[in-house]
């Protein structure tokens, strides 16, 4: 489909559609596949809302050489181990399934 | 299989561990005795025994003897020269170093921070760091021309100055001896670990790493450790950083085998850098009897795994090998990528192996593994050991 | 973890129909809608199977500080760091004049004139000072036209003097001549054997589509091109010599007999262009020129082709879906300029034009031809090239062309793995960002990567010849 917005006032928003092929559809069928189409950006949105923060921190991770998340992990000094990796479950009480 | 230590009898007791290179050469030059043990022939005098570290007699003890005289226990009786034993004070008889052996490796430590459903050496928690300053102190006798020395455990990154200065000795005095340990990669997500062990700028080391999936969670709960995929990965990604060659490790069993192809992709798309990635057959000791029932499936089973497992890593251009698997329940398109991985298999095999005409070229198994494999393994023909080794000689570059 | 996600063509427009989902690090995973709606919204839990592939595959992670964040960063970095390590290719326009008239050709100019469409020596000289000031690893030199051979001259004294200073310098260095084959001799075949340079000819297709396509006095292109790949293999060797057709309005519907040209010619591939919108193309369109799906209707015909081919036992392939399949299934960077994000034009190409200018790539230079100087980045003498690509306008087309913030692009499921080019959405929308649903390269993208996606997940022979493609085995 392509669609064109013929004019937008601040409550309104009118889009004209027409079939990007030739193919043959009814008004409904339009319609129809315009509200899935919306709805599916409904979920982008969503989609991006919830990943947002990561994405920034995905992106600003590949350009810094040290860990953002974890600061300790580049400071601690060899032979130190501040978050306990070297310390069995059983020790530490951590639960796993 | 082998035993490799054990509690000796002895008159003369050393004072403090004692360490040597066997010799059955009763007059070697006395400048070199002091670093020798000598492991007795027949006729061998109290007055031979002078000068010499230990003296090991297979015989009935001589009490008056003023060097450490012990009794070769039946189980070391493989010994030969040019073979590294320690004696301690309690007493006891470590070997170290056996010159006939495929490989061989120091047992550093037997504590661990993870607790794999699988481990063939589980855990303990008591402090053993007498077995690193054995192992520190065992380097200056090792053979210059040693080709490769294994590090192992439990974890030996956790006593981790120790571990550096194991590293350190064995650069400075054995240099040509390649090193590989045996690691979970956990400490290493601490980038400082990693950077200290690249400083020492080991001419030939490599880490072997574990990694049995690529879903965090499945790969947490077999090795039993909450956390410990994000820290192998982020070990993996810090090693890769400085330097460090990283072999992955892959036991194949029912708790693997669901997400094993997902593995390689995943290995294929995120760790393609890997220096090699290893599929190992299940051991049948340690933890798996107890867990047997989640663990065991036949190898059989898992042919079309196996394959699509090195088809994929292979095309990605990663080297992949197969270990402990014997090549009549493997595959063909395979065969090329198993190795001999296993030393001292012939000592246990079953009566079909030892009619097989590629026994020599075959990982074999263990021998804790035969009853398990007695059933299934199959000798191969000359006609198919003809048709094998044409298979392996088209795969040479 | 953040992906996209656009439902799959000729799929139910409901919750049972499959949707592709593309995450960052250009891993992808085919799902039903209804899965994707509750993969966003939480509101039901998926299937365990299908969490652990999610998981395995970066789409889902436990918590935001896992380990899976550091692996899709590595992936952005990599991506990123060809953009970072400085201008791999260098076009080197030895000449405007040709002894062809094809229609579609943007630039050449048949004529006699030296001096007024032949590159000098000086220009070129300079040209390899910028060109050996980058930072790039690896250096390729690329000598294109009109006929770079009519000005033989040239050609030789730049290759020489490439070759000598990449030598000097310790730098790996490519070298590849694009031209008709019509006027080369043994002499420059064995000059080009002795300095690794591999040659770049058009193959249009039969000899009947290839002559039409090309005029030339004689109208014999195609039987002096195929004496010439033949010459070239004899005395430089099998490997040195690659073709590429130009698909016309008299190409379409003609696949199987281009491609069968090529097999017949002993190429184990052939890399199915269309026509670029640009100069002359643009002012002969009515004659040569075709719509977008026309095209796809060809292009993908001609994949189908090339997969029965290879199931017959051919080993032959089509190399822009193969580049676009390393894309899709590997780490690893494919180095194609056209389609990189941001944009591989100055960055990643540049173009030393015949008339002593510099351009940001050779769709630029063309466009150029037309009277759009537009992305014309200085003078070849008296810059460095330091100071070409500090030229503002430059860091703007940049930044304008990263896809990640183009409308239209930024949602689309296949952005990981498609690039821009303002250039030729200037030239056909007049803005460098464009509509993207105007744009005859979003259209063709978009078809290629839904009909791969698809071939992928079907799982069969298709699915792993076109991994094979991809470079998996």
């Amino acid at each position: 489909m392509i669609g064109q917005i013929v004019t937008t006032t601040e409550s309104d928003c009118i889009v004209e559609l027409k079939p990007a092929s030739n193919e043959l559809i009814s008004e409904d069928q339009m319609s129809s596949r315009l509200f899935i189409a919306l709805g599916d950006f409904v979920l982008r949105e969503r989609l991006e809302h919830e990943t947002r923060n990561i994405r920034e921190l995905i992106v600003r991770q590949a350009f810094e050489r040290s860990n953002l998340q974890w600061p300790d992990l580049d400071s601690a000094r060899p032979g130190d181990d501040p978050l306990r990796f070297g310390v069995p479950d059983i020790e530490t009480g951590r639960t796993h399934t | 299989m082998i035993r490799l230590s054990g509690p000796v009898t002895a008159t003369v007791l050393p004072d403090q561990t004692i360490l040597g290179r066997l010799t059955s050469d009763a007059s070697t030059p006395t400048t070199l005795r002091a670093r020798r043990i000598l492991i007795e022939r027949e006729g061998v005098s109290a007055s031979d025994r002078c000068g010499f570290a230990a003296s090991i007699s297979r015989g009935d003890l001589d009490s008056a003897s003023e060097t450490p005289l012990v009794k070769l226990p039946q189980w070391a009786n493989y010994l030969a020269d040019g073979d590294i034993v320690a004696i301690t004070p309690s007493p006891s008889l470590h070997v170290i170093y056996r010159r006939n052996a495929t490989t061989n490796s120091l047992l550093v430590t037997e504590r661990c921070s993870s607790n794999c459903i699988m481990c063939s050496q589980p855990p303990t928690a008591r402090d053993d760091s007498w077995l690193y300053e054995l192992a520190i102190s065992s380097i200056e006798h090792l053979p210059e021309d040693a080709t490769e020395i294994g590090i192992t455990g439990g974890e030996p990154l956790l006593d981790f100055q120790r571990f550096l200065t194991l590293l350190y000795r064995l650069k400075t005095l054995i240099p040509r001896t390649a090193v590989h340990v045996l690691t979970n990669g956990r400490l290493l997500a601490y980038l400082s670990y990693a950077q200290a062990i690249s400083d020492i700028r080991h001419p030939d080391l490599m880490f072997g790493v574990p990694l049995y999936s690529a879903n965090p969670s499945r790969h947490d709960f077999i090795v039993q450790a909450r956390g410990a995929f994000d820290q192998t990965i982020r070990g993996i990604l810090n090693a890769k950083r400085c330097g460090l060659r990283i072999e992955l490790r892959v036991v194949l069993h029912e708790q693997s085998a669901p997400t094993l192809g997902q593995l390689a992709r995943f290995i294929a798309r995120h760790l393609p850098y890997v220096d090699q990635v290893a599929l190992m057959g299940l051991e049948h000791i340690g933890f798996v009897k107890a867990n047997a029932k989640v663990l065991k499936s036949s190898l059989s089973n898992y042919s079309s795994l196996i394959e699509e497992f090195v088809t994929t890593l292979e095309s990605s251009g990663i080297n992949t090998v197969l270990f402990n698997m014997p090549i009549c329940l493997l595959p063909e398109s395979v065969w090329p990528a198993a190795r001999q991985s296993i030393s001292d298999w012939k000592n246990d095999m079953p009566e079909q192996c030892s009619r097989c005409a590629i026994q020599s070229e075959c990982s074999g198994f263990f021998s804790w593994n035969v009853d398990e494999y007695k059933q299934s393994v199959r000798p191969f023909s000359l006609a198919e050991a003809r048709h094998f080794r044409s298979i392996l000689r088209r795969r040479l570059p | 973890m953040p992906f996209s996600f656009t439902r799959l063509p000729s799929q139910p427009m409901d919750a049972t129909g499959k949707a592709v989902l593309v995450n960052q690090a250009g891993e992808h995973i085919i799902l039903r809608m209804s899965d994707v709606t509750r993969l966003i919204t939480r509101e039901a839990p998926l299937d365990p199977t299908l969490m652990e592939r999610l998981h395995a595959g970066l789409f889902v992670t436990h918590n935001p500080r896992s380990s899976g964040v550091d692996l899709v960063a590595q992936s952005v970095r990599s991506k990123l760091s060809t953009l970072m390590s400085g201008t791999e290719l260098h076009l080197f326009v030895a000449t405007l004049r040709c002894d062809h008239s094809c229609p579609y050709c943007q630039v050449s100019r048949v004529s006699d004139d030296r001096t007024a469409y032949d590159m000098t020596i000086e220009d070129a000289s300079a040209g390899l000072d910028i060109m050996f000031a980058s930072p790039s690893k690896c250096l390729k030199l690329e000598v294109q036209g009109g006929e770079p051979l009519l000005n033989y001259p040239l050609v030789h004294e730049l290759v020489r003097a490439a070759r000598k200073r990449a030598r000097e310098e310790g730098r790996p260095l490519e070298c590849v001549v694009t031209t008709n084959l019509a006027n080369i001799t043994p002499e420059m075949c064995m000059f080009f054997r002795d300095h690794d340079v591999l040659l770049s000819t058009s193959i249009d297709g039969p000899s009947d589509l290839h002559n039409a396509n090309r005029p030339r006095p004689g109208n014999d292109a195609f039987q002096r091109a195929v004496a010439g790949i033949e010459l070239v293999r004899n005395i430089c060797g099998v490997d040195s010599v690659s073709a590429l057709p130009t698909t016309t309005r008299r190409s379409l519907g003609r696949v199987r007999e281009i491609v069968d040209t090529y097999v017949g010619l002993g190429f184990s591939g052939v890399f199915l262009r269309p026509l670029s919108p640009f100069g002359f193309a643009v002012k002969t369109q009515s004659a040569i020129g075709y719509d977008t799906q026309d095209f796809i209707d060809h292009y993908l015909e001609g994949l189908d082709y090339c997969l029965e081919l290879w199931k017959r036992g051919y080993q032959f392939r089509e190399h822009y879906a193969s580049l676009l399949l390393r894309r899709m299934l590997t780490p690893f960077d494919t180095g194609y300029v056209d389609l990189m994000s941001p944009a591989g034009a100055g960055s990643a190409v540049l173009v030393f034009n015949y008339d002593g200018d510099v351009y940001i790539s050779d769709e630029a230079r063309m466009l150029a031809e037309t009277g759009e100087k537009l992305f014309r980045l200085g003078t070849i003498r008296g810059s460095t090239r330091e100071h070409l690509l500090a030229k503002p306008q430059f860091a703007h087309w940049i930044r304008d062309s990263m896809n990640e913030a183009i409308p239209g692009c930024d949602w689309c499921a296949f952005r990981t793995w498609c690039g821009t080019d303002q250039v030729y959405h200037h030239a056909t929308q007049g803005d460098i960002v464009g509509i993207r649903s105007l744009s005859s390269f979003c259209q063709r993208n978009m078809a290629v990567f839904n009909w791969l996606v698809q071939k992928l997940d079907a799982d069969d022979d298709d699915s792993r010849i076109l991994r094979a493609w991809g470079g998996l085995g």
